[in-house]
């Protein structure tokens, strides 16, 4: 068993016990006791007796078992149910015993054939090379479906006992024993109603955990990984697999000018926006995050080589390419990348550095393209050649006039209402 | 006119059986289980053929469950093992009645055969 839960253990182990006790009722009632009195050879009774009990407890382990799992494998359920077959021609052969009934050849040998092949068939399944993970919601050990049958096995021995009770006529035991039926069916159903109530509590407080665990690790505007995330997930990356850890650091260009003309909300869609096309664009390993105002990172893990990171940036810029329309009017947004690939002895933070420098590096080169970080930048960074924190000048986010021929950029176009 | 594109081509040449679903190896496994079953109840009632015949359904399991350790390498090798031990114990006890069974009465309880059986379950 895979993942071991804490009370897991016990709630399956009385749950199989119980299911077993109502079986096990069962088959005293029905099968020894009305034989037992007629029996001339004790040992043999007893030693008929002896498979269908042992059987019992083969039934009560695989029971545990497959309450315990929290998904049921093929092979577990042709190993429950082959005991199942097994342990009911063990009832049948019983029963023909002490009644002295029982010839070879009868037909009750083809449930104990049934039984041992499907063990044998589901040894053979594919399921068994994978180990059973167990229940690891409290929904499924709080769920109607477990709390119907153990209900019907706690029934089993008065519903016994009210039958003989009919049998023999007896006015008074019937009452009291039609008593505790009614009695213990309300218990049930109060348990059942509570059962339900906390179910549904639970079902809030996890819903509720998750939200709020997600507006801890997301940006409110973009849904995007926020800072906190994104670092934590970057130093678990660079711990594990620094060699294989790539960084991307994007920035909008000239994203103040859409802040500035057509105000905060429109930047705030454009966000959004860029956001939403960044998600799409990425795999499901990839990690997308808001680092502040229009800085945005992605994280890309099993990475190759620096060439793949920068085809994954060059992909995205070509996707925040697309015409936006902000304001009544059609934008192309650009952005610079900078790219950094891990090695064994750096850091997340060396890693952030190196990025971001490279991205400075694309902004000096004229903006919208990606730059991959080389050693070098770093001289240059300290001897000023490279000013790091402050975009280049010209600005880049385009502005349309409705066609592309008619696109060109922001700084050569003015647009009066905006004052782009 | 249509015209097929040569995987289109490939698959008619190879034919439109390629497309059928076939039914899992498991799947074809559990439907002989019946089969084999009833197989074994249309055998004569009189004589030794099904008291011959019943403890190779044992054998078919322990065989099987012994195979299936050694293919499939399951998670839980120890418990398939002890698994494989009952089955030969249960194979043991089947054989061990058909031989008392052939050579006249069965004694019922038989010392060997219960012995056996019964340490099939424990």
């Amino acid at each position: 068993m895979r993942g071991r839960i804490p009370g897991g253990d016990r709630t399956s182990v009385i749950d199989a016990l119980i299911l077993s006790a109502g079986v096990g009722s069962l088959f005293w009632f029905v099968v020894v006791q009305p034989s037992i009195d007629g029996v001339v050879d004790a040992l043999a009774a007893l030693v008929s007796l002896a498979y269908p009990a042992l059987d019992l407890i083969l039934l009560a382990i695989g029971l545990r078992v497959v309450l315990m799992a929290a998904v049921k494998p093929r092979y577990l359920q042709f190993l429950v149910a082959g005991i199942s077959i097994y342990f009911m021609a063990d009832v049948i052969y019983a029963l023909a015993i002490l009644q002295g009934t029982y010839v070879d050849g009868n037909p009750v040998d083809a449930g104990w054939i049934i039984g041992i092949l499907l063990v044998a068939v589901g040894a053979l399944h594919p399921s068994v090379a994978h180990p059973i993970s167990t229940v690891a919601s409290s929904d499924e050990r709080l769920s109607r479906r477990r709390f119907g049958p153990l209900a019907g096995a706690a029934l089993v021995a008065p519903g016994i006992l009210l039958i003989l009770e009919v049998n023999t006529v007896d006015k008074v035991e019937f009452g009291l024993i039609a008593e505790w039926i009614v009695l213990f069916a309300l218990v049930l159903l109060r348990l059942a109603t509570t059962v339900d109530q906390l179910g549904v509590s639970l079902r809030e407080r996890r819903r509720l955990q998750g939200d709020l665990a997600h507006q801890a690790n997301h940006d409110p505007l973009t849904q995007l990984a926020n800072r906190l995330l994104f670092e934590t997930r970057l130093v678990r990356a660079m711990t594990t697999a620094p060699e294989t850890t790539a960084l991307i650091f994007m920035d909008l260009d000239d994203f103040k000018g859409i802040n500035d003309t057509l105000g905060h909300p429109a930047g705030d869609d454009l966000l959004r926006v860029v956001a939403t096309r960044l998600q799409e664009d990425l795999r499901d390993t990839d990690l997308a995050a808001r680092l502040g105002g229009d800085e945005l990172a992605i994280l890309v893990e099993s990475c190759a080589d620096a060439a793949r990171a920068r085809a994954v940036a060059e992909r995205a810029l070509a996707t925040l390419r697309a015409p936006v329309t902000l304001g009544g009017h059609e934008f192309l947004v650009h952005a610079s990348a900078g790219v950094a690939i891990g090695n064994a002895g750096s850091t997340s933070v060396d890693l952030m550095r190196d990025a971001d420098i490279a991205m400075y590096r694309a902004k000096s080169y004229g903006k919208d393209q990606v730059e991959t970080f080389k050693p070098g930048m770093r001289s240059q960074v300290t001897s000023g050649e490279l000013e790091v924190g402050s975009g280049a000048p010209s600005p880049s986010i385009v502005a349309s006039g409705g066609s592309r021929k008619g696109r060109r950029r922001a700084s050569d176009i003015r647009l009066p209402a905006f004052g782009i | 006119m249509l015209a097929l594109s040569p995987a289109a081509k490939d698959l008619r040449r190879q034919g439109w059986r390629r497309l059928r679903r076939t039914p899992p190896t498991w799947a074809v496994r559990l439907a002989t289980i019946p089969f084999l079953a009833a197989l074994y109840l249309l055998l004569p009632l009189d004589g030794p053929t099904r008291v011959i015949a019943y403890p190779a359904f044992g054998i078919i399991g322990t065989v099987t469950i012994l195979l299936a350790i050694h293919r499939r390498h399951p998670a839980r090798l120890a418990s398939w093992r002890l698994l494989a031990a009952a089955f030969t114990l249960l194979s043991l006890g089947d054989v061990t009645y058909t031989i008392l069974a052939l050579s006249g009465e069965v004694p019922y309880p038989s010392w060997p055969t219960s012995a056996i059986s019964l340490a099939t379950s424990a």
